[in-house]
């Protein structure tokens, strides 16, 4: 935790004091915890440490040099999510298939790829994952429906 | 996540997903190391934060309603100390509770060795006084209670007779056996038990029961003979 918030924020008592809020939000989540393996257990703290440090760094307005979280691309995206209505119900799943899905997960935005971590594969709530993100439960929902809504498109005519 | 409807889309996620985990766990192993510990103060804020935790997880399945019971159960409980602490320092206040504890100490607790149980529950009905008594012989002490009535006799300044009448119904009386003869006579028609002690000096005890009462004769002057000692006893029958 210390060395993702190190890395974010390139200061060490910034670092502490997000591990020590990263720590409180962990105890208060403590049940999602609960029977998730060791690389679910590594992603869920990377989420949330990545978070309180953006929190930190927003609050103090400091100038995001080391943040690699892309922030910019939600409206530019927002605007190409449109017409991508097609059925995927028909598809077979094959070992290709799911590898083309990994290979379009990867090409989502950093948040999008946050979104649906959180939401499909940590099966965390919205209004947990609100919490986490310091946004609205409705903001969850529909930040993760946009971002199922990008990943349709990226997938449109490669399945 | 349990009741949302799970689409197609959703499935191919749930089945290339660990991309995105496995991106998280190759960015912390890629991560450079700088850490060289939490200082002492984040690690108290950290250990506290996880104490207080502890502590909600334990009393969290507690209801509501047994919540209240103990923060009511502590404030009366604490109303109660105040109040015999203040009543405490009245003498006479203290004097009686003092005394009543006592009282009970000894009610309750005290261990005392109480024949109550092997005493009939009838009182003496009739005090008998021997009409025969050997010469020479002097009361010198009588013991006279609501179940025992003792005469102790000397004679020239010596104990020596006792005659015992009292409502101890109890078989379990015990007898010194050391150079004893036992024997059994009758009294009046009740069977006695006779005891002839023959030590430097022979001496008797002779004890029976009729309806009521128990009685007991010890002799302790050798001069007294046994026909002497039936006779004292048949005399507490007139």
């Amino acid at each position: 935790m210390y060395n993702i918030a190190f890395d974010i924020t390139g200061n060490h008592e910034d670092s502490e004091e997000i591990v020590n809020t990263v720590m409180i939000k962990v105890i208060e989540d403590i049940e999602y915890f609960e029977e998730k393996s060791e690389r679910e257990i590594i992603s869920l703290l990377v989420v949330y440490t990545k978070n309180r440090a953006i929190d930190l760094l927003r609050k103090r307005q400091v100038q995001l040099k080391h943040l690699k979280k892309d922030e910019s691309g939600d409206e530019e995206q927002n605007t190409d999510i449109q017409d991508c209505d097609y059925n995927l119900e028909d598809i077979v799943i094959t070992n290709e298939t799911v590898e083309i899905v990994r290979k379009c997960l990867r090409m989502l935005s950093e948040k999008d790829r946050e979104i649906i971590k959180m939401r499909l594969i940590l099966g965390y709530p919205s209004k947990r994952i609100a919490t986490i993100l310091n946004i609205t439960p409705n903001a969850v929902d529909l930040r993760y429906r946009d971002a199922k809504a990008r990943l349709k498109k990226l997938l449109k005519g490669k399945i | 996540m349990k009741s949302r409807e799970i689409d197609r889309l959703d499935v191919l996620i749930l089945l290339a997903g660990d991309t995105l985990i496995d991106e998280d766990v190759e960015y912390v192993r890629n991560l450079p190391d700088h850490f060289n510990g939490l200082s002492a103060e984040t690690e108290k804020k950290i250990q506290r934060k996880i104490a207080a935790a502890n502590h909600q997880r334990d009393t969290r399945d507690v209801p509501i309603w047994m919540n209240s019971l103990r923060r009511a159960a502590v404030v009366v409980l604490a109303v109660c100390s105040v109040l015999f602490g203040a009543s405490m320092m009245i003498e006479p206040i203290r004097a009686a509770l003092f005394g009543a504890v006592v009282e009970m100490f000894e009610e309750y607790v005290d261990v005392r060795l109480d024949d109550g149980e092997w005493r009939n529950s009838e009182k003496l009905t009739e005090v008998k006084e021997p009409s025969y008594i050997p010469e020479g012989y002097e009361v010198s002490e009588v013991y006279r209670s609501d179940y025992e009535n003792s005469i102790f006799y000397t004679k020239d300044g010596i104990e020596a007779l006792c005659i015992t009448q009292d409502t101890y119904l109890s078989d379990n009386v015990l007898y010194n056996n050391r150079n004893a003869e036992f024997s059994y006579i009758e009294i009046n028609g009740y069977t006695a038990l006779l005891i002839q002690y023959k030590d430097d000096i022979v001496t008797y005890t002779l004890t029976w029961k009729d309806e009521t009462h128990k009685y007991s004769i010890m002799t302790y002057d050798i001069e007294l003979n046994l026909d002497e000692v039936i006779k004292i006893a048949e005399g507490l029958y007139p």
